[in-house]
């Protein structure tokens, strides 16, 4: 049942975009004008009722019924069959853990990062290899970008007055790949984090950036011990939020196949990776201003002198993505301050 | 609908309460109770107590109360940051919020950073 209101627009295609962007509905790119017939094929395709409420999101608390994350995936580009994983993904995004409010207002530049885990990535054609963080895949950008019009649309998320980040940045865009499961030579994350392999699942957290590491190894005798060193003391720039903020952080690690390849050809776990990296990721605490040292004293954050990154190994998130070739793995540095990634699993109509 | 004109569904999503109106202002903050709430930055807890010599100096305010959403306590004189290693920038629990409520005239609110 339609419970949305309808609205009319021009039907020159540039003139709606001027329209829409006056209204404030996009987020500054053209769209796909959600008419009533492509918004039902998506709400026909979950086969619930478009009424249904969703969830009320923060921090303008708009309801999303199903109707209203239809439209916003539908004017991001969106199939049908990629609104399970927005579905499953906005459940992530409202679970207190995440904590969206603090995300949708703050000065950092953080947006949510979906990951997506299991066999969906292949039935609706989400990329996983060469260039999944960049442009061409249409799945990885616009699932997205859906979320992102929801949380300015339903959300109220209005940058510059109420999403008061300081310069934002290209992925508060899209910003969504799939982990290379097929290549990897440890267990994905859902697996990890105890869904089956069969499972579907997204993972969202708070990327406040990228950056790559180019962590070469200059010959196979010590390829893993250099490469994990460079990764290491990259994840270590003490401007983001992992070690100004000294509350739980949850980074994130993208490593590319060769790198996971190699680390596991020396017989790293995933696990062992993590605590290794948590051993070397750390900065002599006379490297940090006082206010900070002081700070990780008070946090118990400090071991022979040294600035941990965090508490715990198991807080650095690991995922395996991109493509057979170069020695690129990205770092995502994340909003911290005790929140918390999250995994929910993707309900597929009908299975 | 004319023919060069389509119609399509609203993606604006609007809050379930809607009309919420502002409390009434004060017209003068002299004598009364003033609530900061602290998100939980570092810099409020450095210029908390110049807000309070300021609005006692040149507003007259009677008494200043110190919400840290961190711990979610009521502190008459500051806080220390890291009383509660949890979340900052976190909600302010039903029970501060009504203590505010009580105590307070007038509550600011979003300081810090």
């Amino acid at each position: 049942m339609s419970t949305s209101k309808l609205v009319e627009v021009s039907q020159s295609v540039h003139s709606m975009y001027e329209d829409l962007y006056e209204r404030g509905w996009t987020d500054g790119l053209p769209i796909i004008p959600p008419t009533k017939e492509l918004v039902q094929a998506c709400v026909d395709y979950v086969g619930r009722d478009g009424g249904e409420i969703v969830a009320e999101i923060p921090p303008a608390f708009g309801v999303a019924t199903l109707e209203k994350v239809a439209s916003n995936a539908v004017m991001a580009g969106c199939r049908p069959e990629y609104m399970p994983v927005l579905l499953a993904a906005i459940e992530a995004l409202l679970d207190p853990v995440f904590d969206l409010r603090a995300v949708q207002v703050t000065t950092n530049p953080a947006t949510p990062f979906l990951i997506v885990n299991g066999p969906i990535r292949q039935q609706i054609g989400l990329n996983c290899g060469a260039s999944a963080l960049g442009p061409g895949w249409r799945a990885n950008a616009t699932v997205g970008r859906a979320i992102r019009l929801l949380l300015l649309n339903v959300g109220g998320a209005t940058p510059g007055t109420v999403d008061k980040a300081t310069l934002g940045w290209s992925g508060k865009f899209t910003m969504c790949l799939g982990e290379n499961e097929e290549v990897s030579p440890w267990e994905p994350l859902h697996v990890e984090r105890g869904f089956s392999r069969e499972a579907s699942t997204v993972t969202v957290v708070h990327a406040s950036g990228s950056f790559n590491l180019y962590a070469g190894t200059r010959g196979e005798f010590d390829g893993a011990d250099s490469a994990l060193t460079i990764i290491a003391h990259s994840m270590t720039a003490m401007g983001t939020n992992e070690v100004i903020t000294s509350w739980y952080n949850h980074p994130v690690l993208i490593l590319n196949q060769i790198h996971a390849g190699i680390f596991a050809k020396v017989g790293l776990s995933k696990q062992q990776v993590k605590h290794i990296l948590w051993e070397r990721a750390r900065l002599p605490m006379g490297l940090l201003p006082a206010w900070l040292a002081q700070e990780k004293r008070d946090c118990n954050l400090v071991v022979d002198g040294m600035m941990l990154l965090t508490d715990n190994p198991e807080r650095l998130t690991i995922v395996v993505a991109g493509g057979p070739s170069g020695l690129h793995s990205t770092y995502v540095p994340c909003m911290g301050g005790g929140r918390s990634s999250v995994t929910k699993l993707i309900k597929v109509p009908g299975r | 609908m004319s023919g060069s004109t389509i119609l399509i569904v609203d993606p604006i999503g609007e809050p379930r309460i809607s009309g919420l109106q502002l409390a009434p202002r004060p017209e003068s903050l002299e004598g009364l109770t003033v609530g900061l709430v602290s998100n939980g930055w570092w810099s409020f807890n450095v210029v908390q107590h110049h807000y309070e010599e300021l609005l006692k100096e040149r507003c007259g305010v009677g008494d200043v109360v110190f919400v840290n959403v961190d711990s979610a306590r009521i502190k008459e004189r500051g806080f220390r940051r890291s009383d509660n290693p949890s979340q900052i920038n976190g909600n302010l629990d039903a029970k501060s919020f009504e203590e505010l409520a009580s105590k307070c005239d007038v509550v600011i609110n979003g300081l810090g950073n």
